[in-house]
């Protein structure tokens, strides 16, 4: 039916665009998102230009609060990284938040009952690796049901969080309960935490090795080109030869794997303890900085670090001029509307009435 | 490409440090000796009507206190912090913004706080409710509480008095007084509010027994309200809660049955169900200890005070619906336990497994969970609060049945 | 015996009647082949607007507040809230063709973040806390049968104890229901979500189908969290409370296998097994594991539907991808 008048406005997919018109473009859409953030603010009589301020000087105007900051950017990071070879696949992991978790729980397990026996360095490996299986293998089952069955991944993630966090909600009531009754897992031992680098735990050390990795792995190796091919076309890969149930299984693995390793940054290196919220919207929010990212490793450290600005910088601005600390979610959610949005102009030109003969408009 | 993003993040970063630069004389602490900046992390916020409202209050209280002595309090208050590292950071934050006493409301939050306290020596933190401060050999903690049992134990009796005039009355029969009980978590603060309560009831109301439902969270609305209807469904006729919300009030009014509450006068939300609650008047501590910091004094390590120094309080007594005498009685057992003459843990008054408690320990000195040390039982009485001002009181008593232990 | 299970079933439908809303919005959104992942966010605006809406207008009319007013402005306040969120959805996916699950989860920390920033902004602004006087809350919290309907034995209390937000969600479930198997817009949308490339080339004007199945849903999913701030909640803004139910919403329209009618009952089955621990303990699960039912079951029924892969239990087929037309 809208075919058969001329629409006002026509879209045409782009060809080609100069990088730097496309980064351009989403710079902009950052200041444009940054704009719309001071409505909410200017509604609730707060000025925009001090509420700014404070959230800049919260989050980088002292070395606590950009310890701070950057010790919330390193899992955002770190699960974007995860994210990002299934994201390429067409596989639309959401279940980060689960994986993060089981990885923290595994990670725990050895931080409660072994730190006495085995000693620091080892510990810590240890710890890291079964957390990377846990987070693996817990990734694992979706995608072995996704191979094999064609089970939408998307709502079998979902569930597979909060599955995770119902079982450590369990060991936190049950088994590993510290003060009878208490619902809490006690602290770890400090033979059991990350040891710190410039201030900051060396999370953000394996955060940016795997930055590195991840960019080859995408970009140079076999394996990431067969994640390519499958993302543009499940067909074109089974044409190639390619075995496409197993390489979702072992993508699914590798993206598990990765953020059970986060899990272990997290409980290791930031809260000390495990409790249920111990992903904490990490494994959302992340998606979002992996996609917003395109997917590119190095543009995850920038949009990982503006998200924790934003969420650091908040907490202040509540501390300081009593504005609700969830408006670094509501900023958050334009500017990723903001960069979503973007896309399309990246991606379309608008072609409008007026320009073109009428015989092309059908 | 990436050129243009580092030259955004770069600007970012220089209007941060001009900025910082701006305010860095302004972040300082406040020179004037009769000023002093307190932080309060609260759980909750005051929606709760509870726990969090009532510390608000106790805030408040105490600034028109200190006022008078020629004191300002400046507060950052921060609401809805969980008992997570948001604490930690929220503890941070509170440090670098210039709070001299840093005060964290909930139980939970004291692991979170004990990650952060040797980077402040100079700063004072204080931990409401829990108990780390007598061992972990440092000198800017501290713990704070009230002898909360003696308000349950009054709150107690009003709920006795009640269920005995239903007796009475024939409303129900000596069998039926049943009490449900919306706690937290079973540990010793629970534990022991609720064994108080149901000590008090008793002594009115000899018949009386108690089921004890924990929903797992100091402030769950749902859950609270949910397990309050459960209760009311399996037959209880009074609902008392150790829990942060009105819900449960709310819940007994919509079944009809009674209840008293805690932390807030609950009265105007259930008009024809809550008899009295009990709370504590943080404004007493508040007062004491901000007062000691002015002076350089010492911040008390353990703070306990009871009912006698208007630590614990009543709220109004619900005159329309509480049974008759129901005040003269409560001013009775308030006098009496003021007095010492009447012990809340008597242990004559209760048995546990059919035996009289002989032996209690109170402190746990080596901290693997369970007390070791202090035997809290002498002269005919568990003595609560005497040697920590956290609850040390964990045994199981007859009478009271647990429903869900898991928590 | 019988009476447990019946007060079960009464506070099962309690918060099941939260799950219902919410997952009647999401199933019209999901008709038209639109994943919105947004619903947690959704709810939390329709909960705080929502909240908003009856607690201004008391103050507004002070005493003369009436009790059925307040429910409609309440209803009114979450529902626009909800459509104002799922728009900007529709717009992001639809028009400017961005993912639909990234702008979904963009949604969820988006409405999130609304829902608490207002509850917060009203308490600040008021000075204390926000509530509402007895009256009204008894008005959200009351039935609308007369007592001599409710003191019927055994189905007095089942069928007619309910709030007013019940029954309108049955009727909301029946209605939706009907047009999507009995009206030639529902089969249209039907059609949309199965295959939009078909029900193009048949002339069917998707973009208007996906924009309006989305936003009314979107819409009713709101209502969902006002019941909950509204019933369950006591009538005060609860910062926390709302968490995970929009998920568990998602997780119950996969349950209902798209279907408006199995959403009644699945909805009061998903409410039970959250509130069960509470009533039925069995001495060796522990509680929290009751919690995780819901999800369990659900991944069982997707991997089973899967399994079997039979025609009219499948997802919509489009069901989160968007439809180019130049890509046809």
């Amino acid at each position: 039916m809208a075919a058969e008048k001329t629409p006002l406005i026509r879209l045409a997919k782009r060809t080609e665009m100069k990088r730097s018109s496309m980064w351009m473009i989403r710079v902009g859409s950052i200041l444009v998102a940054l704009l719309l953030g001071c409505l909410p603010m200017i509604l609730t009589a707060t000025n925009p230009f001090s509420a700014y301020g404070v959230i800049i000087q919260g989050s980088l105007s002292r070395p606590v609060y950009l310890k701070q900051t950057i010790r919330t950017a390193i899992p955002l990071l770190g699960c974007a990284l995860a994210i990002a070879p299934c994201f390429k696949m067409k596989f639309w992991n959401i279940g980060a938040e689960g994986q993060i978790t089981m990885g923290a729980v595994a990670a725990t397990y050895f931080a409660l009952f072994w730190h006495d026996r085995i000693p620091h360095v080892p510990l810590l490996l240890i710890m890291a690796f079964t957390a990377a299986i846990a987070g693996g293998l817990w990734a694992l089952i979706p995608a072995f049901f996704k191979a094999r069955f064609n089970t939408n991944e998307t709502l079998f993630t979902l569930m597979m969080n909060y599955i995770a966090i119902g079982i450590v909600a369990w060991l936190q009531g049950g088994p590993w309960e510290g003060r009878k009754g208490s619902q809490l897992i006690p602290m770890f031992s400090d033979s059991a935490r990350l040891p710190t680098v410039f201030g900051v735990n060396c999370g953000w050390i394996i955060a940016l090795v795997l930055v590195v990795l991840m960019y080859i792995y995408m970009n140079k190796t076999k394996q990431g080109y067969e994640i390519a091919v499958i993302g543009d076309s499940v067909n074109t890969a089974r044409y190639a030869g390619m075995n496409v149930g197993w390489i979702i299984m072992r993508t699914m693995f590798i993206s598990g794997a990765i953020s059970g390793i986060v899990g272990f940054i997290i409980v290791s290196g930031a809260n000390f303890t495990l409790y249920s919220g111990v992903a904490d919207g990490v494994g959302f929010t992340s998606i979002t900085v992996a996609w917003l990212s395109q997917l590119n490793s190095f543009a995850m450290i920038v949009i990982s670090m503006i998200l924790a600005v934003l969420e650091k910088g908040s907490n202040t601005l509540q501390t300081r001029m009593s504005v609700p600390a969830s408006i670094a979610d509501i900023i958050t959610g334009i500017l990723l509307f903001c960069m979503l949005s973007c896309e399309f102009f990246i991606n379309y030109k608008l072609i409008f009435r007026h320009k073109e003969n009428k015989e092309e408009g059908v | 490409m990436k050129k243009l993003f580092s030259v955004l993040i770069v600007l970012m970063l220089l209007t941060g440090f001009v900025f910082a630069a701006g305010s860095a004389e302004k972040a300082t602490t406040a020179s004037d000796p009769n000023t002093v900046k307190v932080g309060l992390l609260c759980i909750g916020d005051e929606n709760d009507q509870g726990y969090t409202y009532n510390f608000i209050r106790g805030r408040d209280e105490a600034t028109e206190m200190l006022a008078a002595d020629g004191i300002t309090v400046e507060w950052v208050t921060k609401f809805n912090i969980g008992e997570d590292a948001t604490c930690t950071d929220a503890n941070i934050e509170a440090a670098e913004e210039g709070c001299q006493i840093i005060i964290n409301n909930s139980y939970g939050f004291e692991p979170f706080m004990l990650e952060v306290v040797d980077d402040y020596p100079e700063i004072e933190f204080i931990s409401c409710t829990n108990c780390a401060s007598v061992f972990d050999g440092r000198d800017n903690t501290h713990n704070a509480f009230a002898d909360i049992y003696e308000g349950r134990y009054i709150a107690g009796v009003v709920a006795g008095m009640k269920m005995q005039e239903m007796i009475d009355n024939g409303k129900i029969t000596p069998e039926q007084a049943v009490i449900g009980y919306v706690g937290a978590y079973s540990f010793a603060e629970v534990i022991s509010g609720f064994t108080a309560y149901y000590l008090g009831a008793k002594s009115v109301c000899p018949s009386v027994t108690m089921k004890v439902s924990f929903v797992g969270s100091w402030s769950d609305a749902t859950a609270e309200s949910d397990a309050a209807l459960a209760l009311a469904d399996q037959g209880c006729v009074m609902i008392s809660q150790h829990s942060d919300n009105t819900t449960p009030a709310t819940a007994a009014q919509q079944r009809g049955v009674y209840h008293t509450g805690y932390n807030n006068d609950m009265t105007g939300i259930a008009p024809n169900a809550s008899l009295i609650s009990t709370r504590i008047d943080w404004a007493i501590y508040f007062y004491e200890a901000i007062k000691a910091y002015v002076n350089g004094e010492e911040i008390p390590q353990d703070w306990c005070k009871g009912m006698a120094e208007g630590a614990v309080v009543m709220t109004p007594l619900n005159e329309a619906i509480a049974a008759p005498g129901t005040a003269e009685k409560v001013a009775e057992v308030e006098a009496a336990l003021a007095d010492g003459s009447l012990e809340v843990f008597d242990t004559s008054t209760f048995t546990v497994g059919g035996e009289t408690l002989t032996h209690a320990f109170a402190l746990d000195t080596d901290g693997d969970f369970t007390a070791d040390s202090e035997e809290a039982v002498y002269d005919g009485a568990f003595h609560e609060s005497e040697f920590q001002s956290a609850p040390y009181f964990t045994v199981q008593i007859d009478g009271i049945e647990w429903l869900n232990a898991a928590y | 015996m019988m009476s447990t299970i019946i007060a079960l079933i009464v506070a099962a439908v309690t918060f099941g009647t939260v799950l219902m809303y919410g997952t009647l919005g999401e199933i019209l959104t999901e008709k038209s082949g639109n994943l919105n992942l947004g619903v947690e966010g959704i709810m939390y605006m329709g909960g705080a607007f929502g909240l908003a809406g009856a607690f201004y207008y008391e103050k507004a009319a002070g005493a003369a507040a009436s009790g059925p007013a307040a429910i409609i402005i309440a209803i009114l306040a979450a529902f626009a809230a909800g459509m104002a969120a799922s728009a900007i959805y529709s717009f992001l996916t639809i028009t400017l063709r961005a993912n639909q699950n990234v702008t979904g989860l963009a949604l969820s920390i988006f409405g999130t973040g609304i829902g608490q920033f207002v509850g917060e902004f009203m308490r600040v602004s008021e000075g204390g806390y926000v509530a509402l006087s007895n009256n009204l809350k008894e008005a959200f919290s009351a039935t609308i049968f007369p007592k001599v309907f409710v003191n019927i034995p055994v189905i007095g209390n089942i069928l007619f104890s309910h709030t007013v937000f019940f029954y309108l969600a049955i009727v909301v479930a029946v209605l939706m229901y009907l047009f999507l198997k009995k009206t030639k817009w529902g089969m249209y949308l039907t059609a949309v979500g199965e295959s939009p490339s078909t029900s193009d080339a048949a002339g069917i004007n998707i973009v208007k189908y996906k924009y309006l199945a989305t936003i009314i849903g979107g819409g009713i999913s709101a209502i969902g969290g006002m019941v909950y701030i509204m019933t369950t909640a006591g009538c005060v803004w609860n910062h926390e409370g709302l968490s995970g139910v929009g998920w568990l919403a998602v997780a119950l329209v996969i349950f209902c296998m798209w279907r408006p009618l199995n959403a009644i009952w699945g909805s009061v089955l998903f409410g039970a097994m959250m509130i069960m621990y509470l009533r039925v303990a069995i001495p060796f699960i522990p509680t929290e594991l009751y919690k995780i039912l819901p999800y369990i079951v659900t991944v069982i029924v997707l991997v089973l539907t899967s399994m079997k892969n039979s025609r009219d239990k499948q997802p919509p087929a489009s069901l989160g991808n968007n439809y180019f037309r130049e890509e046809r």
